[in-house]
């Protein structure tokens, strides 16, 4: 599922697209080009993963989709965070907290 | 909420399928012009950006695909794609598609005409919503034997003194003269208080019904259609409101038409309903008012309000009601049905229930054999990777398809049946129809039935052994001649279930031709009865009224040598009797003495004995004359004279009904209308002279000689010399009449000849195709034999024999459960045993003959096809 990002943990990506979205309505390069900015290149989304992903955050409900007219007037599909999709980032984002913050601590125990 | 709108966005990109797929290219070709963009940005040239971009994007399918997969598996999308695959399947085996549809309507469209009838007569017994509130008032004889309408004063009583009831409505229908577009007619109508329709929740199917003003104002009186009447006379055009027509001589306004499923308690529709008059004729004197309803007051029990009503009966001022025996009842809707009416319908559902089972039982087989010639292509899916529980699925998705159309099948059967069944439905089955809860009760019946029998099918199909399938190796069997399988089972269980039914049938024809042929008391051949009523205004008293009757008797004696034998006139034959509830005592036991009888009473004239052929058995008829002014007499019939003079004879003695006293001066046999609760009216029967009570309800029996038309034309003639404006009310042969009111009895006879029939038919094409399909599955083994040496009337004999078997055990099994049910039907039945020898061994030798045949068709094929070509059809 998440071959173009092997490193990602289970559930990061959607984690990602989730914020991203929540930023501002985006469409799907937007939405990669915005990932690999704000991981300062870390993340490089294949668009493979990408657009599964969004069909199946779609389904869920938690992203919604729209066409609208990009800054150079083409059309693109704009996904949009759902109020159930702000309840899951909350959700997800606490559960990501503690999980990181419990291995950090693990890694960084010294005896 | 946002998981609803993905679920409904989904439904919607499943219809729009076409659009989705083109979004989704285009959100990817938007993506790969970005990329396109960023790579020139970043300082390549066109072409070079653009092999950049598509190199890293990768193939636009296998993304579209990947998305697709992230996108389907949703139920819906599942669902529609079995069901399509369920349509092009049974497209793809039209023969099997058709029999599979066309049997599960015959059985769907049975069953729902038959629920139509049940939500008609037993669910739904009255129109209208109501909540429970709502009673009938009636009067009970305190014997409880008959029952009769509360009085017009009664009903007054109730409206103006009891506290039980919040609301008093009546009805009452009478036989009207009226005229539309200038064509007299005669008919029955109603009359009903102008509250009657709204209380009954009642909505018109045209215009407006009763309103608060109707019948009382100085405007144009008003009347409302009957459905029936509205389609036959009007053509059931919509601009029949506002049109009039002419009721008893006065132009009435159409206001509206009822709705085509309203009906009341009343024994035969009335063409019309006019609004109670001004003086409430309905709660003075003069309207005979033939059911009233009411409804309870707040929180009063049904107990209450009957100890109400009866103690008004009881104590009112008028003591005439509790005199004459006559006790106070309120009875909820329920109580009301003909309990023999709901169980004759319950019965008929039964047997529709019954084929429906049969239609199943074929379904079930065609499906099995449907599933085996299938076995392949599930084998060849499933190891392509098809989960077990997705061919059920898919198979049962099939089922459903099979069960829609079905269901649409037997709607279509069943609207073409309830628009037939009027035509023999006696009274009392009116107002069923189509309605929301008998369509849901046909998909429900059709999935049901289809599900039950696909399950078996489906599991078996889903199940072989897929290698030898595969490799063709066929399933095998217990025996060399077909196992106790499935299908032995099912053609078991049709041949059972029919057997019933055909039992029930030829006893309940049995019991019919019997009634049809019993003793009515006289010969009824060649009777005919012409029933008048003379109008009130010209003949107002008993006098006028027996100088009609002489100047008919001359009249009609002057006539003789034509085509009438003989002619009399009497109060009535057998519908129009008069009961009476009385003591009967002989004269001189002391008051009090005698216990409450029903009696049933005639006026006649002298010839009446002579020309009916009811027989006088002691004493003598009545003279001439007889019973004006002298002494007043009677003549009993044969029960009357046991019961009252048990010890000698009757003739010359005195009797007393109550506190009159008459002479007795003969006894005859007597008058019987045959039914199934042994006689409709009991073997109390007293007959007095005409000049004893003469009423305007008389009837003109004759005899006729050979030419019914002819001797109709002279009676009629006979009676308009004597009165030119006299109406004549009906004519009708006895033997007509006979067998008009055993006309539940034949109709229940007849539909259950019909299921039957319809059983017998299913169950032989079920066992055909069992045998048809046994054949073809072995024709390889048959072609062995043959080659072998096996003649081919062995063969044929032991296919034969192989499919009896299970006929056999389905008759057996069939003739004990009749035995055993039997008694379910003895409440049908008219001097018939529920175990009639003779009906068991008829329906046995037709069952047999039918199954034999049924299995020697297809038996036949297989000897005649020679060894080679057994052989070669692999």
């Amino acid at each position: 599922m998440f071959d173009g990002s092997q490193d990602l943990p289970r559930g990061t990506l959607d984690l990602m697209i989730l914020k991203v979205v929540s930023l501002e309505p985006m469409h799907g390069w937007g939405i990669i080009k915005r990932i690999q900015q704000l991981s300062r290149e870390v993340f490089q989304v294949n668009q493979g993963s990408l657009y599964p992903a969004l069909q199946r955050l779609k389904k869920r409900g938690w992203i919604r989709s729209e066409w609208r007219v990009t800054e150079n007037s083409r059309r693109a599909r704009y996904y949009t965070l759902t109020e159930s999709g702000r309840k899951k980032l909350g959700d997800e984002r606490r559960a990501w907290e503690v999980a990181t913050s419990a291995v950090g601590r693990i890694l960084e125990a010294t005896s | 909420m946002d998981r609803l709108r993905a679920f409904l966005g989904q439904l919607k990109e499943m219809v729009q399928k076409g659009r989705a797929e083109d979004e989704l290219r285009e959100e990817l070709d938007f993506h790969l012009q970005m990329e396109m963009e960023a790579n020139l940005r970043a300082g390549m040239n066109p072409e070079e950006a653009r092999r950049k971009a598509f190199r890293d994007f990768g193939s636009r399918d296998w993304h579209a695909e990947r998305v697709r997969e992230a996108r389907g598996g949703g139920v819906p999308e599942d669902l529609a794609r079995d069901i399509r695959f369920g349509l092009r399947v049974l497209r793809k085996r039209p023969v099997f598609a058709m029999a599979a549809v066309l049997t599960l309507s015959i059985g769907v469209g049975m069953t729902t005409a038959m629920f139509a009838l049940v939500d008609a007569v037993v669910l739904r017994p009255l129109p209208g919503a109501h909540d429970g509130k709502m009673v009938y008032l009636e009067l009970e004889s305190d014997n409880g034997r008959a029952t009769a309408s509360p009085t017009p004063e009664l009903l007054r009583l109730v409206r103006d003194h009891a506290t039980s009831f919040s609301r008093v409505e009546a009805y009452a229908t009478r036989g009207f003269s009226m005229a539309v577009d200038g064509e007299p007619l005669r008919g029955k109508g109603a009359q009903a208080s102008s509250g009657f329709f709204s209380f009954l929740g009642v909505k018109p199917r045209l215009g407006r019904l009763f309103l608060p003003g109707d019948g009382v104002g100085s405007g144009s009186p008003v009347v409302v259609l009957s459905h029936t009447f509205w389609v036959e006379r009007f053509g059931g055009s919509r601009d029949v409101v506002g049109r009039s027509m002419v009721i008893e001589d006065r132009t009435h306004d159409i206001v509206g038409v009822l709705p085509r499923d309203f009906r009341v308690d009343i024994p035969e529709e009335a063409l019309f309903w006019i609004p109670e008059g001004a003086s409430g004729e309905f709660f003075t004197e003069g309207v005979p008012v033939e059911g009233a309803l009411a409804a309870l007051a707040d929180g009063v029990s049904l107990e209450a309000a009957r100890a109400e009503l009866d103690a008004l009966v009881q104590n009112s001022p008028l003591t005439r009601l509790a005199n004459m025996g006559w006790v106070g009842r309120v009875k909820t809707p329920e109580e009301l049905i003909d309990p023999s009416l709901r169980r004759a319908v319950l019965f008929l559902q039964a047997g529709a229930i019954l084929v429906l089972f049969i239609a199943c039982g074929n379904l079930a087989n065609l499906l099995l054999a449907q599933g085996e010639a299938r076995a392949r292509e599930l084998a060849v899916r499933s190891s392509l990777g098809a989960g077990r529980g997705r061919l059920i699925r898919q198979l049962l998705a099939e089922s459903v398809v099979l069960g829609v159309l079905g269901a649409g099948g037997g709607v279509l059967l069943a609207a073409w049946a309830l628009d037939s069944l009027p035509l023999f439905l006696p009274p009392g089955y009116a107002g069923f129809s189509l309605n929301g809860s008998v369509l849901a009760f046909a998909v429900l019946v059709s999935l049901v039935g289809v599900l039950t029998a696909g399950l078996l099918p489906a599991r078996r199909g889903s199940t072989r052994n897929l290698g030898e399938v595969i490799k063709g190796v066929k399933e095998h069997h217990g025996g060399p001649w077909g196992r106790v399988g499935a299908q032995q089972v099912l053609v078991t269980l049709e041949v059972a279930m029919a057997f019933i039914l055909l039992v029930s049938a030829g006893l309940l024809l049995k019991s019919f031709s019997g009634l049809m042929t019993a003793d009515v008391g006289f010969p009824r051949q060649d009777l005919l009865a012409v029933r008048l009523e003379l109008p009130e205004e010209q003949y107002a008293d008993g006098a006028a009224r027996l100088d009609f009757v002489h100047q008919i008797r001359d009249g009609i004696r002057g006539e003789l040598p034509g085509q009438l034998g003989s002619a009399t006139v009497a109060s009535g034959l057998v519908e129009d009797l008069s009961a009476r509830i009385a003591p009967l005592v002989p004269e001189g036991a002391t008051e009090g003495e005698g216990e409450e009888q029903v009696l049933f009473t005639w006026n006649v004239a002298p010839d009446y004995f002579d020309v009916v052929g009811v027989p006088l058995i002691r004493g003598r008829g009545f003279l001439e004359g007889e019973g004006a002014g002298g002494e007043e007499v009677v003549i009993v019939s044969e029960e009357v004279a046991r019961r009252v003079f048990p010890d000698g004879d009757a003739v010359g003695k005195r009797i007393r009904v109550r506190e009159d006293g008459y002479r007795v001066v003969g006894v005859a046999g007597s008058v019987k209308l045959p039914s199934l609760a042994q006689s409709a009216f009991g073997d109390l029967q007293l007959f007095f002279p005409l000049q004893q009570g003469v009423t305007g309800d008389l009837t003109i029996i004759a005899r006729v000689r050979t030419d019914r038309v002819a001797a109709v034309d002279q009676l009629k003639e006979t009676v308009w010399r004597v009165d030119s404006s006299l109406p004549i009310l009906d004519v009708s042969l006895v033997e007509d009449a006979l067998a008009e009111s055993l006309s539940r009895e034949r109709s229940n006879a007849l539909l259950m000849f019909l299921f039957a029939l319809t059983a017998l038919t299913l169950g032989a094409i079920g066992i055909y195709g069992v045998v048809a399909y046994s054949v073809t599955r072995r024709t390889r083994e048959i072609g062995i034999r043959l080659a072998l040496g096996a003649s081919a009337r062995g063969v044929v004999g032991r296919v034969v024999l192989g499919g009896m078997r299970a006929v056999g055990a389905g008759l057996a099994l069939g003739a004990v459960a009749a035995f055993t049910l039997g008694s379910i039907l003895s409440g049908f039945l008219f001097e018939v045993s529920s175990r009639d020898p003779v009906v068991f061994l008829l329906v046995a030798i037709t069952t047999l003959t039918v199954a034999g045949l049924a299995t020697w068709l297809p038996a036949r094929r297989a000897a005649r096809a020679g060894p080679t070509d057994s052989l070669r059809c692999e």
